[in-house]
């Protein structure tokens, strides 16, 4: 279990009115080259997804309030389509299935093609791709081992 | 030589479950031409025919448990999230069973005494080792719940089961043991029947509905009352075959009823909760056939206040062991021996090559034909081992044996015996060599 989904709620920190910066850039610097860094904060932070574009991580936004928005920042310089990522590892079945249906059935962005789904598994998920074929989704594999597969779910 | 690898990091293992389902769906193919075969015996209402009872053990030895057993080793990984403690002992464990259910049946048929000691305790020692190896590898498991807890039941009413058989079967040899002769009997089918079977199939059904189904936040908390009203029904039972009071059966009928009705509360919960668009037919039928537990359950309560002899017994065990148990077991083949076989030949090429789905390995509609088959066939012999009816008998027979024969023939295409030995041997994977181009594919 290698790559890994670090979070950081910095939320409290800005309704302090103090700055997070420090803090973020130090999760940053810790990620390995697979990491991606969950970020919370109470509005979409774009200078800072500027700044960390130029270190070569890219960002996908969600909005889950009006004052509350995750942000996830990776690496990937393999396509412009950005990804969400959800570590189902661990969870017992079918979670895994339950918890990729509801974000592609819930969030338009992944209906309508703006944005995809990385999902890391410990296995193929035998039932979930008709599923996905039924959606008309698309997928990709990538079997890394130490019960890792990733799956890249896109239309 | 090369070694096969798993499909995934996590996938489970395939030799030793698709060996176990293998055995079973052999051994329900010869369980229908068997009981086509010595029909006459049961025309007759001989229930204590020898190849009756041999008839009786090849359906829950070399066919129920046999295929329940494949599937508790296939769902260890997926359910429990743990592989099993040690594959090289279930390996073995397999041949050493198979030996004895094959002795055993054969000895049951010729009445062979010392056969049947003989096999009948290679059985007992592959069934200590079995549960042995089930409830070492599950405490480590930290998936808790209902599931849990049923099936670590099971698994101890196995044990208890097969000792008491033991002592059944001691009985003709120990005098002082043959005056309980009776109650050993009826003791063994209820810790087998009731204890391992009921228990199991209604544990991982907590697993595999929610699964096959794709159900999430339904509720949870009526899974522990369920538990608790089955065993103590199944107590209740218990001590019935024991005091011989009308009175404990009937309260075990009825606790086991009120499980099996917040059962099928719970399915339906489930199914209101599901993300897939359409339930597969099997899966319907588990409800269904959750819901004939319960009928049967009903008859518990009112059998013993109707002066009926133990023809009406023997009729209840059937209706339970066919229409509940081999049919719930029916059910979940057709979707998790795909889910097996799929892992196994095309799981390591997802993404790779073009493969099939897994719905592609069998059409699931072509499942209401076995069931229209199976369940005229099992309704007909009921009624009429009931009313003693032989031609009613001999139809039914032959109905039901039409729909096992078709279900076997669905599952051995699926499982594609051409390439089978092979995997089963692990010395070839289908697709190894050909996922660069997939143009075999």
């Amino acid at each position: 279990m290698t790559r890994k989904i670090v979070e950081l709620d910095v939320r409290e920190i800005l309704r302090r009115k103090e700055e997070p910066f420090q803090l973020i850039m130090q999760s940053v610097q810790q990620l390995e080259a697979h990491d991606v860094l969950e970020l919370r904060a109470t509005f979409e932070p774009v200078p800072l997804m500027r700044v960390l574009a130029k270190q070569g991580l890219r960002s996908t936004v969600n909005r889950n309030g009006e004052d509350d928005f995750t942000i996830q920042f990776y690496r990937d310089a393999s396509d412009a389509l950005s990804f969400w990522h959800l570590d189902n590892r661990g969870l017992e079945p079918p979670q895994p299935m339950v918890r990729a249906l509801g974000l592609l059935d819930g969030v338009d962005a992944y209906g309508h093609g703006e944005r995809g789904l990385e999902i890391w598994n410990e296995r193929v998920p035998a039932l979930l791709l008709p599923e996905l074929e039924e959606r008309g989704y698309r997928y990709e594999f990538q079997d890394e081992g130490e019960q890792t597969v990733v799956i890249r779910i896109y239309r | 030589m090369q070694t096969q690898t798993r499909a995934t990091s996590q996938a489970p293992p395939f030799a030793l479950p698709a060996r176990y389902m293998l055995s079973g769906l052999i051994g329900f193919v010869l369980f229908a031409v068997d009981l086509v075969w010595h029909v006459i015996p049961l025309t007759e209402g001989q229930i204590s025919n020898p190849h009756v009872i041999a008839l009786t053990h090849l359906l829950t030895l070399g066919v129920l448990l046999t295929f329940v057993m494949g599937a508790v080793y296939q769902l260890l990984t997926v359910a429990f999230l743990i592989p099993l403690k040690t594959e090289k002992v279930g390996r073995l464990n397999f041949w050493l069973y198979l030996t004895g259910v094959v002795g055993l049946w054969g000895s049951m048929n010729t009445w062979w005494v010392l056969g049947l000691d003989i096999f009948g305790a290679v059985v007992v020692l592959g069934l200590y080792v079995y549960a042995g190896l089930i409830l070492w590898s599950l405490s480590s498991s930290r998936v808790g719940g209902a599931m849990r807890g049923f099936v670590l039941s099971a698994h101890i009413y196995l044990i208890l089961a097969v000792t008491v058989a033991w002592l059944l079967v001691l009985s003709f040899i120990v005098p002082g043991l043959a005056p309980w002769q009776s109650q050993l009997l009826a003791t063994h089918i209820v810790l087998a029947a009731g204890g391992f079977f009921g228990f199991i199939i209604l544990g991982f059904s907590y697993k595999l509905l929610p699964m096959f189904t794709l159900s999430h936040g339904y509720s949870t908390a009526r899974q522990n009352y369920t538990q608790v009203l089955l065993h103590l029904g199944l107590w209740s039972l218990l001590a019935a075959a024991w005091f011989h009071g009308a009175i404990w059966v009937t309260v075990g009928g009825v606790l086991a009823l009120t499980g099996f009705v917040v059962q099928v509360w719970d399915i339906l919960d489930i199914f209101k909760k599901r993300m897939r668009k359409r339930v597969d037919l099997p899966i319907r039928v588990v409800a269904m056939a959750f819901a004939i537990a319960g009928v049967g359950m009903v008859a518990v309560v009112v059998i013993p206040w109707t002066g009926v002899g133990i023809v009406a017994w023997q009729d209840l065990i059937t209706f339970y062991l066919l229409g509940v148990v081999a049919l719930i077991l029916i059910s979940y083949a057709y979707k998790i021996v795909p889910f097996l076989v799929w892992t196994e030949r095309y799981g390591k090429h997802v993404g790779k090559a073009k493969i099939p789905l897994m719905a592609d390995l069998l059409n699931l509609q072509h499942s209401r034909w076995v069931y229209s088959l199976f369940g005229s066939g099992l309704l007909l012999y009921l009624v009429s081992f009931a009313l003693l009816w032989p031609i009613g008998i001999w139809l039914g027979a032959g109905l039901l044996a039409a729909g096992v024969l078709v279900f076997g023939g669905q599952m051995f295409y699926v499982l594609d015996l051409r390439k089978l030995p092979q995997e089963l041997r692990g010395t070839k994977s289908f697709l190894q060599g050909r996922d660069d181009t997939g143009s075999e594919l």
